[in-house]
């Protein structure tokens, strides 16, 4: 066999990957919502967001996965924002979970749900898979302060997503607070998608806190903001795909609607962390010191997280 | 006369058959077709082909690679296209 044929082969063997399993290839979507007062401007947001999946699987055929911004279905209008809450059985949660089982892709939305035990709202990230089923809600942890009157979550749940992805999501705020980005990576998250409804004049915060909740956490980040206007802000996009070092890999203009996609191999994320040395970095922050014989003896490699005062309190001298 | 709105999924439907079959590449065509059986892709907002009567309309016997594969797709449903404005 002749270089030719060995390049040839390596290539064929990617493409292979690209077109059956191994490669993750998500769509986001940067979109507007409009800013809904009623619920047929939620029904408007709807069709557009519709509109989208199919554009997505258009110009990128074979897509595992489409990902929209926090509040696509409702926006958030001022006072009127609890009167569009959304519930399980809404119609536009049954709409998009029809055009994923329809063009058997996974989604990721975030509708304001209405909890009636908790007698409140939930911003809630949710993933669909391609037949239609929601297999991942997370209730943000952090809503905005101080502004955002919704119901905090108590957990960053994780979910096994297509071609080896697990997927955690964080919603807007969440990004600011370090240890929700941990908590995804410590539950088995080697995607995290980002969704947000980040406002101007503080785009450059979003991209920042992506590219530094990658880089602290070793982790591939698909971040998804708003763009448009409503009646209190602008929101100015610059939605991306961070790899594990914080680098930009792909960003969608700021000011514009838009679509980015980025095919990855979740996998390799994983053989990376496990196999070269210096990239497991969530072990390596619950092993501290472990390359010393005082501490990284056989039976108790380094020290954990237990002398951080933030978490655990101060210690007793 | 009213105009028939335009399918534009086709190919997102075909790439996912051809996920389902599990084809790989390189591979001939006769074993594409082979993988393809029993698998019925939408190609229109009312029609369903089977894939691998699609692939059988693909003219090389024989695909190096993926791009190779989807190459021959998109030349055979240009084909179908141009018949339709009587090029070919």
């Amino acid at each position: 066999m002749g270089v030719k044929d060995t390049i040839g082969n390596v290539t064929s063997n990617v493409l292979n990957t690209v077109m059956g399993s191994g490669i993750f290839q998500p769509v986001l979507v940067q979109f507007g919502p409009k800013s809904a007062n009623t619920m047929e401007d939620v029904d408007y947001n709807t069709d557009r967001i519709i509109e989208y999946m199919e554009r997505a699987c258009t110009g990128f055929p074979g897509i595992d996965m489409i990902i929209f911004p926090e509040c696509c279905f409702q926006g958030m209008a001022p006072n009127n924002w609890v009167k569009v809450a959304l519930t399980w059985d809404s119609e536009p949660i049954k709409r998009v979970q029809a055009k994923c089982k329809e063009l058997e892709i996974w989604g990721c939305f975030d509708p304001w749900i209405l909890n009636k035990e908790r007698k409140g709202i939930e911003n809630t990230c949710i993933i669909i898979n391609d037949k239609g089923e929601i297999v991942h809600k997370y209730v943000k942890m952090n809503p905005w302060f101080p502004y955002e009157p919704t119901l905090p979550g108590h957990e960053v749940p994780v979910c096994k997503g297509p071609k080896g992805a697990r997927i955690a999501t964080i919603i807007c705020a969440d990004s600011r607070y370090q240890e929700v980005w941990r908590e995804a990576v410590a539950n088995g998250a080697n995607v995290v998608i980002h969704v947000s409804h980040w406002m101007g004049p503080f785009g450059n915060m979003q991209k920042l806190s992506n590219q530094a909740g990658a880089l602290f956490n070793n982790v591939m980040v698909l971040a998804c903001n708003s763009v448009g206007m409503d009646e209190c802000f602008n929101y100015p996009g610059g939605s991306m795909v961070c790899n594990g070092f914080g680098d930009i890999l792909q960003e969608i203009p700021e000011g514009v609607e838009g679509m980015i996609y980025w095919p990855f191999a979740p996998l390799t994320e994983d053989v990376q962390h496990t196999v070269v040395p210096m990239m497991a970095l969530e072990w390596e922050s619950r092993h501290r010191g472990a390359m010393t014989p005082y501490v990284g003896t056989p039976d108790y490699q380094g020290y954990d997280y237990s002398d951080y005062t933030a978490y655990y309190g101060k210690k007793k001298k | 006369m009213s105009q028939k709105e335009n399918f534009t999924l086709g190919t997102h439907y075909f790439l996912k058959g051809v996920a389902k079959a599990g084809i790989s590449f390189p591979s001939t065509k006769a074993d594409c077709v082979i993988r393809a059986r029993n698998i019925q892709i939408r190609t229109d907002y009312d029609k369903y082909e089977s894939l691998a009567s699609v692939i059988k309309t693909f003219e090389p016997n024989y695909f190096e690679n993926a791009d190779a594969f989807v190459a021959a797709y998109v030349r055979a449903s240009t084909k179908e296209l141009l018949k339709e404005i009587g090029v070919y």
